[in-house]
């Protein structure tokens, strides 16, 4: 194996987990805070590229498109909390069953809305083509993946751990009574943890879309991959999502590279080994 | 034992059960088959959820196991129906002790998520392990079991009582199990772990066995499940069918055996039934689910239960935990009875809801209308509609009636929608479908049901070598049949003498580079490299960044939505400046151009097909394809447009009268067409096309990709130049065959 081949496989490993990390850091965030088991997540995924992509096309712009489809996200999920899965707290089965049936709509309006064929999100002429070193070709959009994903991450820590914002969630998170008491208002903070929480999964399906498109499916093809990022990590912490999604990620790749019949395997089998061991997860706490 | 209403009504059920099929129509009755296995899954499951009150999002685990035990063990080792029941079940209980060592370490959110990592871990081992569970392919042709107690159970009636003694004996002992007091201490450790632990009881074994229980009798429903099938695929264990499972146990009421019984039934027949009226039942299965958990989140009995005597809520902890009905609750057992009933006698008039027509002919058509296949599908349809407009929707001189179903490309639902085609629709004649695999999972079933089947688009290379199917008549290719006059082009034309593959993983992707390999290497080239990534892959890095730079070039196999990312990911990973892409026939094919830009430019393919074909009858069937569907169509629209006229052919010949099924396929067989858009075909001795081979350039021309023929082998046939005798003595290309003798 030559170094050549360690370097490309190591990048793609790491764009690859930065998508993962987009969509991973949003259920985590839900998760973890919230405790909320959120199958729907798949479908911001999917729907924040499906609006992003008819914004593009009416405006032909690419941001443009991305606003509009962290903001579709966002009310979508601010709605479906506030209604439906506030009142769920505590019992999982309700949640995973609520949520799935979201999913399960969520699927089926998209096909109405933008039928079955599959399609790629244009993306701007400064992100396509490859940068060459050497005997190297790095896709720009790969890099660009990164990029996203590193400045998301910079910017919900900041968020939670550097404002009083974030002080405000973290305080609803760990006991909520309290939060009320000191006159922080609960409920807007819960319901604006959960829209970051989606807006997030809606930016990875932007960002994904114009790497591998955007098509039916697709929602409950990624939904485990975000799962195992959150469980591995453990959930409701930045850093595990950061460390999930990158070992997700590597082991994806790597594993394809050397044990083709094994890959998923070799992708899910050290979750487990992981689990056995920690079961809240890397950095997880009960 | 008291007689109690609750008792007799299930009795009644019971007896219904046994008397009732010859009311059913057969569709009916293999949708209550299907019912009863689920029902059986849905009981194991609520050990876990109901008695233990742990919520596992790996439950499909367990039926996959038992499914893949028994295809594996039938269609390569032809045990017998003993064997593969003890297997499936120890299998599946011996996962089950393993997972249940790990999984227990955690409780609620954190179980959940543990079952759901090691649900994938199985899923990811039936998806890639290729060489024991066949991979995306699944596993094909499990027949019914015969000869048990001298008895076939091989049609639907027989099965369906088998299934149903299986019901009633997992009934049984999950009934023993949780009225012993066993079963009541694991309802204890439900209600207070810490209580029972203080009381001197082991919790963690007694979770632990039911855990394996619940395993063990889950395995037995997959058992049952792959026999019913015939078919086995990754599919049937997906995160979603665990979903569905909770929403069975839930929905019936969890905690009460027969309640998630009832759910199970319920589901599937409301997935089946709804999808005959509507396309969007979708819609409505969420809607279900989310009411569920809105107005009945004890489920149906648990609502029942509460319902007579106004808000006398119960806490869960007062809940009936023997699943036996106390006296004071005849009402709702009479309710849950009298539904019961009231099912049953709707299936069993449900037949006459979907009377025949006689007067018109009925093609039942599937193809991929939704997920990533769509858009083939859509060239699919468009190409038999056009031909049935352009004839006034008539077939030697009678009606014509299509009914499209959506297969999703998924094999396992396009067995579905095959057995609701001819059980309830009752077609004439069948015909489309998508992917090779899917192509061997159907043809079992086409020869079961007698009913003719035209193939125009699955080439699976052995429907007409070494497994010959009589009820499958090909319209379309086999896989390889393209590949052996390009081999030898490379090697010779184009003079490449080392190239890698890089194909789908499945059956189609190896028949097409195994003719490939052997042709190029027989002229003097060498493969000296094979990849395959799996169907669905979206990100080709993995692969790309493994080929070897000295080679001369690239023979890719792409499909459906990975033709799409493929040559853009190529050329990205800077591939293509050094090495030249060539590919099957589907990786450049015309539903994928206009959606590919300049990186696909220089790829040379071999079809039998190509829009930019130069002669009078395809220039017309180009323009009028164009003009109707605004849209250049692919080998996908010609095949099923020839397939509306290969019917129209044959039924000519017998003066219409296709009811006699036997006399349709013998036309069928017979039928030659001289002048079709992709030239003259006919039929060889083994029922596939001979045909002309078109090798194919990608090339701009007004802006448009188009391919460009830049060579013709005239009246090739699947066999090539070799002797049909001497082809079919060596084995069906796949993953290993031909060898990899250069690698």
């Amino acid at each position: 194996m030559t170094l050549e081949f360690w370097i490309s496989q190591i990048f793609s490993g790491v764009s690859y987990g930065a998508l993962l990390f987009l969509l991973g850091g949003g259920l985590s965030l839900i998760f973890g805070m919230m405790r909320i088991v959120n199958m729907t997540h798949g479908s911001y995924y999917l729907l924040g590229g499906y609006v992003a992509l008819t914004a593009i096309w009416r405006s032909g712009n690419f941001v443009i498109g991305l606003l509009c489809g962290a903001l579709a996200i966002a009310v979508i999920g601010v709605c479906e909390w506030n209604a439906f899965l506030k009142r769920l707290a505590g019992q999982e089965l309700g949640q995973v069953l609520t949520t799935m049936g979201f999913a399960l709509i969520f699927q089926d309006l998209a096909l109405i809305i933008w039928g079955g064929d599959p399609y790629t999100i244009p993306v701007p002429a400064v992100l396509s083509g490859s940068i060459q070193a050497g005997e190297l070709f790095f896709p720009v959009y790969r890099i660009f993946m990164i990029v996203v994903a590193v400045i998301v991450a910079v910017v919900v820590w900041l968020v939670l751990d550097r404002t009083r914002l974030g002080a405000m969630m973290r305080a609803t998170v760990d006991d909520p009574e309290m939060a009320r008491g000191v006159g922080i208002n609960v409920h807007v903070i819960s319901m604006g943890v959960f829209a970051m929480g989606a807006v997030l999964a809606s930016i990875a399906g932007v960002v994904a879309g114009g790497f591998v498109g955007i098509y039916p499916g697709a929602d409950f093809e990624i939904l485990p991959y975000a799962f195992v990022v959150v469980i591995v990590g453990g959930m409701g912490s930045l850093p595990g999502a950061i460390v999930g999604s990158l070992m997700v990620g590597l082991l994806d790749n790597f594993g394809k590279a050397f044990f083709s019949e094994l890959s998923y395997f070799t992708l899910f089998a050290p979750m487990a080994a992981i689990l056995a061991v920690r079961p809240t997860g890397l950095f997880g706490r009960a | 034992m008291s007689i109690t209403p609750a008792r007799v009504g299930i009795a009644a059920v019971m007896v219904t059960m046994l008397v009732a099929p010859p009311f059913f129509s057969s569709f009916m009755l293999s949708l209550v088959t299907q019912a009863l296995i689920y029902a059986i899954l849905a009981m194991s499951l609520d050990i876990l959820l109901g008695y233990i009150g742990l919520a596992s999002l790996g439950h499909a685990a367990y039926l996959g196991l038992g499914a893949y035990a028994v295809g594996i063990l039938t269609t390569r080792h032809g045990a017998s129906f003993w064997t593969t029941l003890a297997a499936g079940v120890l299998l599946a209980l011996a996962v089950a002790a393993v997972f249940g060592l790990i999984a227990l370490r955690a409780t609620s959110v954190y179980f959940l998520m543990i079952t759901l990592a090691l649900g994938m871990v199985v899923w990811g081992l039936a998806h890639r392990w290729v060489s024991v569970t066949q991979g995306d392919n699944g596993i094909s042709g499990v027949p019914r079991p015969t000869g048990l107690f001298g008895l076939s159970f091989a049609d639907s009636a027989s099965f369906y009582y088998l299934a149903f003694a299986g019901f009633l004996l997992a009934l049984a002992v999950l009934g023993v199990i949780v009225r012993s007091p066993f079963g009541l201490t694991l309802a204890g450790v439900r209600e207070s772990e810490s209580r029972m632990r203080t009381l001197g009881y082991n919790v963690w074994l007694h979770k632990y066995l039911g855990f394996v229980i619940a395993g063990a009798v889950g395995g037995f429903a997959g058992v049952l499940w792959a026999y019913y099938n015939g078919f086995v695929s990754p599919a049937d264990l997906e995160l979603a069918t665990s979903v569905e499972i909770l929403l069975m146990v839930a929905l019936g009421g969890r905690g009460t055996l027969l309640g998630p019984a009832l759910g199970a039934v319920i589901i599937v027949l409301l997935k089946n039934l709804v999808s005959v009226y509507t396309h969007r039942w979708l819609l409505i299965l969420g809607a279900v689910y989310i009411l569920t958990i809105v107005y009945a989140p004890d489920g149906i009995v648990g609502a029942l239960r509460q319902w007579p005597r106004g808000r006398r809520a119960r806490a869960p902890a007062a809940r009936d935990l023997t699943g036996e009905a106390p006296s004071e609750e005849g009402d709702m057992s009479k309710k849950v009875t009298a539904m019961m009933v009231l099912g049953v006698v709707l299936l069993a008039g449900a037949p006459a809801a979907w009377a025949q027509s006689k007067a018109s002919i009925k093609i039942g058509f599937l193809a991929p209308m939704t997920g990533g296949a769509a858009q083939v599908g859509k060239d699919m349809v468009n190409g038999l509609s056009m031909w049935l407009e352009e004839n006034g929707h008539q077939i030697a001189g009678r009606k014509v009636e299509v009914i499209v179903e959506d297969t999703q490309g998924q094999p396992n639902i396009a067995l579905t929608k095959l057995r609701k085609l001819v059980e309830s629709d009752k077609v004439h004649v069948l015909a489309g479908g998508l992917f090779a695999h899917v192509g061997y999972a159907l043809a079992p079933k086409v020869d079961e049901y007698k009913l003719p089947m035209l193939y125009p688009v699955m080439a699976a290379d052995d429907l007409t070598q070494r497994k010959p199917t009589k009820w499958v008549v090909r319209s379309g290719w086999s896989s390889s049949q393209p590949s052996h006059p390009f081999g030898e082009y490379v090697a010779k034309q184009l003079g490449y003498k080392k190239v890698v593959t890089i194909a789908i993983d499945y059956a189609f992707g190896w028949e097409v580079v195994g003719g490939f390999q052997k042709t190029f290497e027989e002229n003097g080239g060498q493969i000296v490299q094979k990849l395959w990534p799996p169907l669905g892959t979206t990100d080709f890095a993995p692969y790309l960044s493994q080929i070897r730079r000295d080679a001369d070039a690239v023979f890719a196999l792409m499909v459906a939505q990975s033709s799409l990312r493929f040559p853009r990911q190529y050329q990205n990973a800077g591939l293509k400046a050094r090495l030249p892409l060539l590919g099957g026939g589907t990786t450049f094919d015309e539903f994928v151009l206009p959606s590919l830009g300049d990186e696909a430019i220089g790829g040379i393919s071999p079809l039998m097909y190509s829009a930019a074909l130069d002669t009078p009858v395809n220039k017309r069937f180009v323009k009028e394809y164009r003009a109707r569907y605004k849209k250049v169509p692919s080998y996908y629209s010609e095949v099923c447009y020839t397939t509306g006229r290969w019917l129209n052919e044959a039924a000519k010949t017998i003066n219409g009268d296709v009811e006699d099924k036997e006399k349709f396929l013998a036309a069928l067989r017979r039928v030659e067409i001289p002048d079709a858009p992709r030239g003259p075909v006919k039929l060889d001795a083994h029922g596939n096309p001979i045909q002309n081979i078109y090798i194919r350039k990608v090339e701009k021309k007004d802006g448009e990709l188009w391919n460009t023929v830049i060579e013709t082998y005239t009246g090739v046939s699947q066999f090539w130049k070799y002797k049909p005798e001497e082809f079919l003595k060596q084995p069906v290309y796949d993953r290993n065959f031909p060898p990899c003798k250069h690698c």
